[in-house]
């Protein structure tokens, strides 16, 4: 009733109905005479009546009685118009009138021309109303007509009164005043129960009784008679029908917040075959069990076991090239890797234990139970027994055995690599060394293996580059090999080409670290080699290659005549006199001071900056000197030995050893301080290790282990952290003994190597 | 390859060893020294309790991945070593 009343959209179903009659009467109630007024105008112009322009032709814009704009908005994406005929401007009438294929054509309501839609009702309405219904209504619209021949409506056949508008109008908006029609009734069907007051309650009840009474008569009546007859019931028949069996998969997947972590994490199309990999797994089990299930309810799951078939075909096609994907893939390998050390290591757990000095455990499900007790009684007396050697493990391992192993030394950052030299020259002929790093973690394989064109004779690792070994060799040649890298690579320099490359086997390779040059930190480390060329030499790594600079020459000491020094060049002449140096070691605080060994008994020490002279001889041994070692603890002290049967005790500036053991007519062919304890130290012979242990006794060796029959020793190594002995013999083993009831520097702290020298008689004189 | 068979070979070597099985995450068997009956027996039951001990370890925090489950019984040890694509299992008497 209300002008602002919005005008509402009739729908189509609407227009349907009031189409076709139906059943039941059609009423139409008074109608109520609702008055909207609304504006619309054709914009071709700017028209001043509407608010502002819209650029395209068919707006239309819907303004109400206050001027408002009350343009019903589009439901849904409008629908280009087909160009058919529009060159002339669209007039109202196409819009109203234009009720055919067009507009219902579109399954959508809405349109540009909603209004329209609107406007196409109400005039169908206003059509059937002028046709079907003869009555007196009051409308005030006043559509604007012009020459146009609009379509037949398709739902009426009445011909439309039509007023022509002056021609003026299409610039103006227009009036159109909406009224509400009377309400259409479409099906009345009246009750047949009516109450006892109603009107013609009397009239029906009498003809109730009256039809009760028919029926009461009409069994004697003569104008009834009964005949019953027979009707045909078709038979029925069953039918059966078959169909697929509907299958059902269950798929199921658990959101966590570690699978939402992945999904973010991976890139796209990974995570997408990554889901469909797992989804697969999930429909692949599920289609197994049913494949399972579907053989005992017989031929409704045949389909299924069908495409389970096949889905199994497809996954061990997929399954292979997954395989070798899998199998070569680095981390499959360093799963390899660590699962053969798990393996090992549980194998040797328990000297692995006693290695590291950690209580053995004992099988609480092991069936031995006698020897557990033993060790208890033994655990009382444990301070009167000699200190022992108990062999734990051997470092063996098919490539290496036979092989007789010339040096040992560990890693100076992870001192759980061991590097194992392997040379033998003593056939004549030398034959191609090899070098194995061991880990203490696999004692079965060793984890490097490279193999040298000769025999390696000694070896030796960096600490600044802690990957770095140098490796001496019998052919002269010195090499660098990067322990990271497993193959080929791995040598990084190698001497062979170096034009000042030794002559003479290399006895000696160590690295040192120079004098602090600058404030930094890290001072250079330089690798010096001695070798029996008599030359001391310092190499370095050039962008040219590997070279060497002569730190010195060792010259044979004529007492007759003075030959000329220098860092001349000798070629490979043995006539000439220069020494072989079998060993080199340097000063652990002073660098720049080194002792070094020579072939006939000498030990001369000498500094990195004096090349031609050495400070100081040492004169003891008769018999070339095998190893000096300088001890860490005491840095004034060194240790050497020699083949003339004695190691010898030296201090810094005494022209004499302080101390010298002998123990057997053998020759020592190495010795090495005990990185743990200031007095111990291990010296090997050729058939025999022994331990000395300065604090319990100076003339015996604590501990002796003689090797076994038809294998000589060639190399030993103590432990740090551990007291353990390595013992590398010819047969290409290197043994691991635990040092046991060793009481060395535990109990009497008070004893000092200063101290015992001082006890020693003075001191020996040649 | 030939380096990935004879570390398998070493590792079947060792004392104690029983078998080594390798198969994908989706349970096909790649290799196995074990018989196929025990081998398919094995897999159908260390993959959900390697499910499992992935999603405890991604549970607790969402960055960590799971790399090996030890499995100590009183008669023997496996040893599965666990990955994105695949996983391994292998059996050893200790001979402590």
């Amino acid at each position: 009733m209300e002008k602002e009343m919005t005008p509402t959209l009739l729908s189509n179903s609407f227009n349907g109905t009031t189409n076709s009659s139906g059943s039941g009467e059609f009423k139409v109630s008074r109608r109520s005479n609702q008055k909207i007024k609304f504006a619309a105008s054709l914009n071709h112009n700017n028209s001043d009546k509407s608010s502002n322009s819209v650029p395209h032709k068919k707006a239309i814009k819907v303004l109400d009685a206050q001027r408002r704009d009350v343009t019903p908005l589009a439901l849904g994406p409008t629908r280009l118009e087909e160009p058919q005929s529009k060159k002339k401007p669209l007039s109202l009438d196409d819009l109203f009138f234009n009720t055919g294929a067009n507009i219902f054509k579109s399954s959508s309501v809405a349109d540009v021309a909603s209004s329209r839609l609107f406007c196409s009702s109400f005039s169908s309405m206003s059509t059937m109303e002028s046709g079907l219904l003869s009555r007196s209504c009051k409308t005030e619209d006043s559509f604007p007509l012009q020459d146009v021949t609009p379509p037949p409506p398709a739902h009426s056949a009445v011909p439309l009164e039509r007023k022509c508008l002056p021609e003026e109008n299409p610039d103006q908006g227009f009036d159109v005043t909406l009224t509400e029609t009377d309400t259409f009734s479409l099906l009345d069907i009246s009750p047949t129960i009516i109450s006892e007051d109603a009107e013609g309650a009397e009239a029906v009840k009498q003809r109730n009784i009256h039809y009760a009474e028919f029926c009461k008569s009409r069994m004697a009546n003569d104008n009834y008679s009964e005949r019953s007859t027979q009707a045909f019931v078709g038979e029925p028949k069953t039918k059966h029908v078959q169909t697929n069996k509907n299958s059902s998969v269950n798929k199921s997947t658990t959101a966590t917040s570690w699978d939402m972590y992945d999904s973010l994490c991976k890139p796209v199309d990974a995570g997408e075959t990554q889901e469909a990999d797992q989804e697969d797994y999930f429909v692949s089990t599920k289609k197994e069990k049913d494949k399972a299930e579907g053989s005992l309810s017989g031929d409704t799951g045949s389909t299924l076991s069908f495409v389970v078939e096949m889905e199994t075909c497809v996954d061990s096609l997929t399954a292979e090239s997954d395989q070798d994907k899998i199998v070569l893939s680095e981390s499959f390998q360093n799963s390899l890797l660590v699962m053969e050390r798990v393996v090992v290591l549980n194998i040797f757990q328990p000297m692995l234990a006693a290695f590291r000095g950690l209580p053995v455990l004992k099988d609480p499900y092991s069936t031995e139970k006698k020897p557990a007790a033993m060790e208890q009684s033994t655990e009382d007396k444990d301070w009167f027994l000699t200190p022992t050697l108990e062999r734990l493990w051997a470092f063996a391992c098919p490539l290496s055995i036979g092989r007789n192993i010339t040096s040992m030394t560990w890693n100076k950052r992870n001192p759980d690599i061991l590097a194992v030299g392997y040379g033998d020259w003593s056939s004549g002929s030398p034959k191609p060394g090899l070098v194995c790093c061991w880990s203490l973690k696999n004692l079965m394989w060793s984890e490097r293996i490279f193999p040298c064109h000769s025999s390696v004779t000694c070896l030796d690792f960096s600490a600044n580059n802690p990957g770095q070994l140098a490796v001496g060799m019998y052919d002269g040649s010195v090499a660098i090999y990067n322990i990271q890298a497993k193959n080929q690579v791995a040598c990084i320099a190698n001497s062979r080409d170096t034009s000042k490359r030794h002559q003479q086997p290399v006895w000696q390779v160590i690295w040192t670290k120079q004098q602090l040059q600058l404030s930094g930190e890290e001072r250079d480390e330089v690798l010096v080699s001695v070798s029996g060329d008599g030359r001391i030499t310092k190499w370095l790594m050039l962008s040219d290659g590997f070279n060497c600079i002569d730190l010195m020459v060792v010259k044979r000491i004529q007492d007759r005549k003075e030959k000329p020094k220098g860092n001349q060049e000798k070629i490979e002449n043995v006539l000439l006199p220069v020494t072989p140096v079998l060993c080199v070691d340097f000063h652990p605080t002073d660098a720049g001071i080194y002792v070094i060994g020579t072939w006939d008994g000498r030990m001369h020490k000498c500094s990195f900056s004096n090349s031609a002279h050495f400070l100081d001889t040492y004169n003891k041994h008769f018999s070339p000197v095998t190893q000096v070692e300088w001890s860490r603890f005491y840095p004034d002290v060194f240790l050497s030995c020699s083949a003339d049967w004695t190691i010898q005790l030296w201090q810094l500036d005494t022209m004499t050893p302080k101390m010298s053991f002998t123990s057997v007519q053998s020759p020592v062919d190495s010795i090495k301080w005990s990185p743990n304890c200031s007095m111990v130290f291990a010296a090997v012979y050729r058939q025999r290790m022994e331990v000395w242990d300065l604090s319990s006794s100076i003339l015996l060796p604590t501990a002796v282990h003689h090797a076994e029959p038809g294998v000589t020793l060639g190399s030993v190594l103590l432990a740090k952290g551990s007291d353990c002995v390595l013992v590398g013999d010819s047969g290409g083993r290197v043994t691991v003994y635990k040092l046991k009831n060793f009481r060395a520097g535990k109990q009497k702290q008070v004893n000092n190597l200063d101290d015992i020298m001082q006890a020693v008689p003075g001191s020996l004189n040649d | 390859m030939s380096e990935v068979e004879e570390i398998m070979k070493r590792i079947l070597s060792h004392k104690g060893v029983e078998g080594v099985i390798i198969a994908n995450t989706e349970g096909i068997i790649l290799r196995s020294t074990l018989e196929d009956q025990s081998t398919v027996h094995h897999v159908a039951l260390v993959q959900p309790l390697l499910m499992k001990a992935k999603k405890i370890v991604q549970d607790m925090d969402p960055e960590d991945e799971l790399t090996y489950v030890r499995l100590r019984t009183e008669k023997n040890e496996e040893i599965i070593a666990a990955d994105k694509d695949y996983f391994m299992i292998s059996i050893q008497t200790p001979s402590l």
